[in-house]
């Protein structure tokens, strides 16, 4: 059993039987070790004569089955990530990929499909400390961001795929839908500390549009922010309070780019 | 402007207790926790907003505002008009309960 992990304040276990797969699992769940153990998720391989031949149990009771192992993997973290959102309450979550150098970070918020892990897996590779792919926690007391390092889930055509080493042969399989790589596999490692929110980057890939970054007012940032919150309603007008201050602490911007490379090269340089 | 927003009661506006506001550079961010929605109101909205504190009708605003930002009155008029309704279609402001209960009644 691999574990015991944390995801923000929740707890859990995997099992895996497939010895490749659970070599690479213990590296991709890495940055969420520790805490006190809970849920156990298994991944089971059911043979190769059975039709849906993956399962993905949690605490023996069954979630998913499936014929095709990336999507059992898939699942398996997708499901993880879906209750480490749904019973954080400590934490304002933010629909954000994260990453910080020097204790100062860069948060991005955007809807699914913007970019936002692909940018944040570019700048995991140039240096950064990662901090998050998709749930960026607030802690409401001191306003800065607790690390919630997943495993990054890079799309089959995100060009943050190039970045990667190699992917070991015995997991290929599991992994034709999503990469799912820790932020070792990008070469770099995750924020293992607070870190204060600096600088708050709406991005937006569009293919083959020159790369534009603009300024927004604080109070758009804020509207940035709360429109992208997992659990504002949970957090009431303390957590538009929160994001106020971070807002006054920190510069707003949108970027629209067609290029991983100048996204990146933005971003750095207003993190400066 | 609808005929609806025109004919605003001469109440005294006051913030609805549902909506938190936070106020940054002279923009405002509301939360409103009923409907969970968001609005983001500009520097004019703004200053209506924060004069908004139950003591005041809408012709007290235009009064207020158009002398302080050296705006005629029926300019400053059409504008309150159309914010407070606004405001007010989204539920954002309700009239204050006073004593005198004069919401409900036109404005002109």
């Amino acid at each position: 059993v691999l574990g015991p992990y944390s995801g923000l304040e929740y707890p859990f276990c995997v099992r895996v039987m497939d010895p490749d797969l659970r070599s690479y699992l213990d590296d991709a769940l890495a940055p969420l070790r520790g805490g006190p153990g809970g849920q156990t998720y298994s991944f089971v391989d059911h043979g190769s004569a059975s039709r849906r031949r993956y399962s993905i149990y949690l605490d023996g009771l069954r979630v998913v089955r499936t014929p095709a192992p990336s999507v059992a993997l898939s699942y398996l973290l997708w499901h993880i990530n879906r209750r480490a959102v749904r019973v954080s309450e400590r934490y304002l979550l933010i629909h954000a990929s994260s990453a910080s150098r020097d204790g100062r970070a860069v948060v991005l918020p955007a809807p699914s499909g913007s970019g936002k892990t692909t940018l944040v897996a570019a700048l995991v590779r140039r240096g950064l400390a990662y901090i998050t792919d998709e749930a960026t926690a607030i802690d409401p007391a001191t306003g800065s961001l607790h690390p919630y390092p997943k495993p990054l889930a890079l799309g089959p055509a995100s060009p943050a795929g190039d970045l990667l080493t190699s992917v070991p042969p015995g997991v290929r399989a599991f992994l034709e839908s999503e990469r799912h790589v820790g932020p070792a596999a990008l070469g770099g490692e995750a924020e293992d500390g607070a870190a204060r929110p600096t600088v708050i980057v709406s991005p937006r890939y569009v293919a083959g549009a020159p790369t534009v970054i603009e300024a927004i007012s604080r109070a758009q940032t804020v509207l940035l922010l709360a429109q992208n919150a997992f659990n504002l309603e949970g957090h009431g007008g303390e957590g538009l309070e929160v994001l106020g201050r971070i807002a006054r602490g920190s510069n707003g911007y949108t970027l629209v780019s067609g290029s991983l490379e100048e996204a990146c090269d933005a971003v750095v340089t207003l993190l400066g | 402007m609808s005929q609806e927003r025109s004919q605003l009661p001469a109440a005294r506006w006051t913030r609805a207790p549902s909506v938190s506001a936070v106020e940054l550079d002279g923009e405002t961010v509301l939360y409103d926790l009923r409907g969970r929605r968001l609005h983001l109101l500009n520097a004019s909205a703004t200053v209506i907003w924060a004069a908004l504190d139950g003591s005041r009708t809408s012709d007290d605003l235009v009064e207020e505002l158009s002398e302080a930002f050296g705006i005629e009155v029926e300019t400053m008029h059409d504008h309150v008009t159309w914010v407070l309704a606004t405001l007010r279609e989204e539920g954002l402001i309700e009239a204050a309960s006073s004593p005198g209960g004069r919401a409900g009644r036109g404005t002109r």
